[in-house]
């Protein structure tokens, strides 16, 4: 289906030698490890791969504030004490922090360049030819269909004038602004386990861009932001779409979910292009086969996010890598530099299709001891006496239940 | 009935359930119901004592199909087969499903009930009795063990009536209990400045500045109760009535507020004859909550044009009430207001004339719930169960409404919201572009395929992509050190000629093992003895020291060394030593907790995902 599709890959080796310190648990060399391993398995014979231009500060200040920028611009591990630092704990100032930022920056800045291009040839194309294309963006979506992965981008929580979260500047945000320059409407799509808080508050007052973003919630679970009632406001109201998620929902019940909600929105919204923050930190099992089936038609450009676990970010890309280009790969990893990191299996897949085993998510009957915060409504409550009923089929119940009363 | 009354007059916690005409009522009824209304009364302080803020549980009790239980007539059914040990042992709970008038499938769901609310009771009341051993013991023993009595046993009554007393005497000795504290809290709260103390809450000062004496503070916070009572109970009005007891009897149940308490817990607890005529409307706004959009309903008209309506239509018997019961206090413009807002979005049709119905619905809720909450907040009611509720239904407020930044205070308490404002929105490009202006430069450079430059036309058979691992190979012993060795150094050269220039642009030379190649082994040795001496537990970072004994490598070339070389090794060596026992990213989790160091005092930190880490090596889930 997307095989003759143009995939444009974005890549730059100096990605992995840079280093957020120890005990970090954001290691850039997993973006090494994936591009490896898509090497391996012969991937790039169906794509262009760029290296990304790194991004000028002013292209930076698109969305953030110059001053942030220049801070970023300025700050090193060295002189950091002369700063006054609104980094915070989890944004370390690293070396090459900033050169940093314009690598990955620039790889999501110029894919949409590239897609813009490629739009605009297209265009121009159709109006050489005189054809009575009145509407191109249908013809666009009808036709021709770009895909452009920059894992090293996706990230997220970057915000205005702070970083969050790993994040110092919001590459998402900026890409977006760029295909709002040719875009009536553009979707973003957020599969990471944490809330896509940076791009979602960005352009929570506009209705040119929708954002849906599945995440964990709740458990002050980082950023702690993504209730499903904040739909956005004023000209984005309803444009924001949150999808809290607990512990251990599987794949199926994500899947499920996932077509219901991004075939209504890609239905009634027809963005002209998606884009799609594929963070490796939440379910591994088939994200991207369910979000084919749902997307075909538009740009769709692929960013990476989170994920710490080197090995099985590397998996997980990978295997998203070969979905997009719609080639299947088999489970059993080709031998590689780092195969020893994918012991002891050696396979793509892991055991139960998750990259991180959920911790099952039991509702508890009695949540009396729990948070009142964090209770369960009542018709929920009410739905478990009755399912209990249902349960206890008989008397053979002889549990003393005054205990856990 | 002596002792009832006096109680009444000692205490005023007593007063709620007060029968109005209690002489009309034949004497055996007299008997079941006041046992009864006793009976929920101790029960009602039951759950909150025992419970407290963490419990709450909606009164009546209802079953999964809305059937209400008659916890009264459950407990004395038990009580009549043994108790529930006996009960359950003996298998009786399709009996008891039967004489409480279920039929015997509902035996299982009844145990729930009982074991939920009734155990609470039991517990409770072992409790007191240990407090109190010698009046109440024998009678409270009688009443858990059952004696299998018919009819209305006096016994419980009377170890209720014990109960019940002893816990208003406790309560009029003992000036700590929480209506006193109310009232301090009234008094102090009225001095504005103080305020501050409560919860911490600032904004409530303002709230209670212009409340300037004691009992206009207590009756507005009674007043509240009622109104979110009813606000809730349109929604939902099964959980009114427990909230509405809890309230009451949390508000200091004066004379006031007894009929209309007792008005809307009619469904729930006694069904008087006396006020059958409420009962219809009860049921009508049960419906309403039931189902909202039911166009059998109807719609309501215009606020401006309810007076034409006569008072046999039921909403506006609904109102009227409302009404009367607001004009009984003299409450502050702002309570009524709220109320209006509750009128507003009383009827379903407010619904339809929003799109966005659900938000409208909440926001109105939020709206009229704001006050209540405020001050119940900022009076400590503890033993608030609303809290739990107007947590659920936690909704968004319109954008730009008045209400928003006096809520704003309690929502941040309660949830982060995205901020608003030019210093975190992005700026969206007014228009859209026709022509698209090509600057290559921002593309990056194409480095795959090869261009004309440096493409060699080779040979190399690449295999069809997407090839995996194989399983056969021809070396002597199969996954040893040389086998692997001697598949990864043919698979990079492989690489290595397929990729022509795109291999050294990707600096896959510098990955991999390959890497040690420029290494001493001394070097190699000094490395891995200084990762060695420095645990990371320590909060010591063996980079420092790397990099001042390493001063002729580059950072970059030293970090490469780690991932590539130190990492992948030990890796290996774990592979050999305890496969399948390997955690998934344990770089530097062998020195110790790789996350105790970083981002402790981080409040609100990526790292912190409370309900697992610190042990795993994937923090984040």
């Amino acid at each position: 289906m997307r095989s003759k599709d143009k995939i444009s890959y974005f890549y730059d080796g100096d990605v992995g030698s840079v280093y957020f310190g120890p005990n970090h648990p954001m290691k850039p060399h997993r973006l090494c490890m994936t591009h490896h391993l898509v090497l391996a398995y012969g991937l790039h014979s169906k794509m262009e791969v760029y290296r990304p231009h790194k991004a000028y500060p002013v292209e930076l200040a698109q969305f953030h504030s110059a001053d942030y920028v220049e801070f970023l611009n300025r700050i090193t591990p060295d002189t950091q004490n002369l700063f006054p630092n609104n980094l915070g704990e989890d944004c370390p100032v690293f070396d090459n922090l900033f050169e940093f930022c314009q690598i990955y920056a620039g790889g999501t800045i110029g894919k949409i360049s590239l897609v813009n291009m490629l739009v605009h040839v297209e265009v121009s194309n159709s109006l050489a030819n005189k054809d009575l294309v009145a509407d191109a963006a249908r013809r666009l979506n009808n036709k021709l269909c770009d895909i452009a992965i920059n894992w090293a981008g996706g990230l997220h929580h970057a915000k205005k004038c702070a970083a969050s979260g790993f994040c110092y500047i919001n590459d998402l945000v900026l890409g977006i602004l760029e295909l709002l320059k040719y875009h009536p409407r553009v979707l973003y799509i957020d599969i990471d386990v944490h809330h896509g808080d940076g791009v979602e508050e960005a352009f929570y007052f506009t209705d040119r861009v929708m954002t849906v973003s599945f995440h964990k919630y709740g458990d002050k679970f980082f950023p702690g932001t993504g209730d499903m009632k904040d739909t956005g406001e004023r000209d984005g109201r309803f444009y924001s779409i949150n999808v809290p998620l607990k512990d251990g929902i599987d794949d199926g019940s994500f899947t499920r979910l996932f077509k219901t909600i991004i075939s209504k929105v890609v239905e009634t919204y027809l963005p002209g292009a998606i884009v799609l923050q594929c963070g490796a930190d939440s379910l591994a099992g088939d994200r991207l086969g369910c979000f084919n089936l749902s997307i075909d038609g538009a740009i769709l450009l692929v960013t990476g996010g989170g994920g710490y676990t080197k090995e099985n970010v590397a998996r997980c890309w990978a295997l998203e890598t070969g979905v997009l280009l719609d080639t299947e790969l088999p489970n059993e990893i080709p031998d590689n530099d780092y195969i020893k990191y994918f012991a002891p299996d050696y396979s793509l897949k892991l055991p139960g299709g998750h990259i991180v085993p959920p911790d099952f998510y039991i509702p508890d009957f009695d949540e009396d001891e729990q948070n009142p915060d964090e209770r369960v409504n009542q018709h929920t409550q009410d739905k478990h006496i009755q399912r209990d009923d249902e349960y206890y089929e008989g008397d053979h119940d002889n549990d003393n239940h005054t205990d856990d009363a | 009935m002596a002792g009832w009354s006096k109680r009444v007059d000692g205490s005023n916690l007593t007063s709620f359930r007060k029968p109005e005409n209690p002489k009309t009522l034949v004497k055996n009824e007299v008997d079941y119901d006041s046992a009864k209304l006793l009976f929920i009364e101790v029960f009602t302080i039951c759950l909150n004592e025992v419970a407290g803020s963490l419990c709450y549980r909606p009164l009546p009790p209802m079953l999964g199909d809305g059937k209400a239980v008659d916890l009264f007539k459950l407990y004395l059914v038990v009580r009549k087969n043994g108790g529930y040990q006996r009960v359950s042992e003996n298998g009786l709970w399709g009996l008891v499903g039967m004489d409480c008038g279920f039929d015997s499938s509902y035996g299982m769901a009844l145990k729930l009930v009982y074991v939920k609310y009734l155990g609470v009771l039991e517990k409770w009341m072992l409790r007191v009795r240990e407090i109190d051993g010698s009046s109440v013991k024998s009678k409270v023993s009688k009443c858990d063990l059952g004696s299998g009595g018919d009819g209305v046993p006096m016994d419980v009554e009377l170890d209720l009536k014990k109960v019940l007393m002893k816990i208003s005497d406790e309560k009029a000795k003992d000036g700590e209990n929480e209506k006193c504290k109310l009232r301090k809290k009234g008094v102090d709260t009225t001095d504005g400045d103080e305020a501050r103390d409560f919860d911490g809450l600032n904004e409530s000062n303002e709230k209670f500045d212009d409340q300037s004496n004691l009992d206009s503070n207590v009756i507005t916070v009674k007043d509240n109760d009622e109104t979110r009572s009813v606000v809730y109970g349109k929604e939902h009005l099964k959980s009114v009535k427990g909230r509405e007891s809890v309230s009451v009897l949390h508000g200091n149940g004066t004379d006031e507020s007894l009929t209309k308490s007792t008005m809307v817990e009619e469904d729930c607890i006694s069904r008087k004859r006396k006020r059958e005529s409420y009962l219809d409307m009860v049921k009508w706004v049960s419906e309403v909550a039931k189902n909202p959009c039911d166009l059998a309903i109807g719609t309501l008209p215009e606020r401006s044009k309810w007076k034409d309506y006569g008072t046999e239509v039921v909403w506006k018997q609904v109102l009227l009430l409302r009404d009367e019961m607001l004009l009984k206090k003299d409450v502050d413009p702002r309570a009524q207001q709220s109320v209006w807002q509750i009128k507003q979005k009383m009827h379903p049709s407010m619904y339809d004339e929003n799109s966005g119905s659900g938000r409208l619905r909440c926001s109105q809720r939020v709206l009229s719930a704001k006050d209540h909450l405020k001050k119940r907040r900022a009076l400590q009611f503890s033993a608030s169960p609303s809290s739990s509720h107007n947590d659920e239904d936690q909704a968004d407020v319109p954008t730009g409404s008045s209400a928003e930044s006096a809520i704003g205070f309690w929502w941040t308490q309660r949830r982060k919201r995205i901020p608003v404002g030019p210093q975190f929105q992005a700026d969206i490009p007014k228009s859209i572009e026709e022509i698209y202006e090509s600057d290559s430069k921002w593309l990056g450079t194409g480095i795959w395929p090869l261009g004309k430059r440096g493409k060699k036309r080779t040979l190399v058979d690449r295999g069809p992509i997407g090839k995996g691992r194989q399983d056969i190979c021809s070396c002597n012993t199969r996954g040893s050190y040389d086998c692997v060795k001697f598949h990864i150094s043919e698979k990079r050269r492989k690489l290595k000629i397929d990729l022509g220039s795109a291999y050294s642009e990707w600096k896959f030379d510098c990955i991999g093992e390959e890497v040690a190649l420029s290494w001493s082994r001394e070097e190699e040795h000094k490395f891995q003895d200084i990762v060695k001496s420095n645990p990371l537990s320590e909060e010591k970072s063996f980079w420092d020291e790397v990099f001042k004994l390493f001063p002729n490598k580059s950072r970059e070339s030293l970090v490469s060394y780690y991932f590539n070389v130190f990492l992948l090794r030990r890796r290996a060596n774990q592979n050999r030593t305890n496969a399948g026992n390997i955690d998934s990213d344990d770089d530097e989790s062998e020195y110790g907790p790789r996350f105790d160091c970083f981002g402790r005092d981080a409040k609100f930190s990526i790292f912190r995902s409370p309900s697992k880490n610190t042990s795993g090596s994937e923090v984040v889930p």
